[in-house]
């Protein structure tokens, strides 16, 4: 069976003129790289969830009243959108930061996953879990441009000018992100190794 | 013919690699690479999807947006 790749463009397009699985097809190819950009941000998988859903509704809500006008790929366009209101959400937190209370419930918590928990707690345990804990032990400004190029898809190019440095600054950020990144890795394989193989 | 490569070229070479531009590369540029690209798919590892209650509830809003415009 052949599969015709059907570009982001046409898909938008085909939503307008009524198709829903149109859309179906760009949210399944964008949500992973959208949802992990958020919760690298925010850093709670449960506020990722619901700004997820926020950044889908304004995408719908732009595309409805026929204001997209993007030419380039919906991902980066869409990661835009999830990308400003996970900044606004961490703003706010700073300004009003959550109360904990001795359960480990929030004052105030809105979302209701109470029974995903567990869920997470194992997730923190595996070794992809390993990997976006490396990632939010970046230096911030490594973070962001990693973030940026790897999950949101902008270019360099489109790097530099978001964040206001020079393409060759977005690069050597990105560098020194992979840089440490590989040394986390190295460190964390080689505990492993001693762990299983031990002398 | 030899072409000398920054470290940032290197980057530039994973993420939007121009063709047959890595064919330029000496055995050291080649092996750091290397070591990036396995970075780079250990990042692509650590890809997270979110719950199907969340994705559900966006693609109900797209089909009502899309019944009330049709």
């Amino acid at each position: 069976m052949i599969k015709i790749h059907v570009s982001d463009a046409a898909l938008i397009s085909a939503y307008i003129q009524g198709d829903d699985k149109a859309f179906e097809t760009l949210v399944k190819r964008s949500k992973s790289k959208v949802f992990t950009s958020i919760y690298l941000i925010v850093k709670d998988r449960y506020v990722a969830e619901d700004l997820l859903q926020e950044t889908y509704i304004k995408a719908i809500d732009v595309i409805r009243s026929g204001r997209y006008n993007e030419e380039g790929k919906f991902l980066p366009w869409v990661a835009r959108i999830a990308h400003n209101l996970a900044i606004d959400y961490f703003r706010k937190e700073k300004r009003y930061p959550t109360i904990v209370l001795e359960d480990g419930s929030k004052v105030f918590n809105s979302f209701d996953f109470a029974e995903d928990s567990a869920e997470d707690l194992q997730m923190k345990s595996d070794q992809i879990a390993h990997v976006r804990e490396m990632i939010k032990k970046l230096p911030e400004e490594q973070k962001e441009v990693l973030v940026l190029r790897h999950y949101e898809e902008l270019s360099f190019q489109e790097i530099a000018e978001q964040t206001g440095v020079s393409i060759n600054t977005a690069l050597g950020r990105m560098r020194y992100a992979l840089i440490n990144l590989r040394k986390m890795i190295e460190k964390q394989e080689s505990a492993y190794d001693a762990k299983l193989y031990p002398k | 013919m030899t072409q000398n490569f920054t470290p940032n070229d290197l980057i530039k070479i994973l993420y939007e690699p121009k063709e047959g531009l890595d064919q330029l590369l000496n055995s050291e540029e080649c092996s750091e690479l290397a070591s990036f690209q396995k970075v780079k798919n250990k990042l692509e590892e650590a890809l997270m999807e979110p719950s199907n209650r969340s994705v559900e509830a966006i693609l109900a809003y797209a089909k009502s947006k899309s019944a009330l415009h049709s």
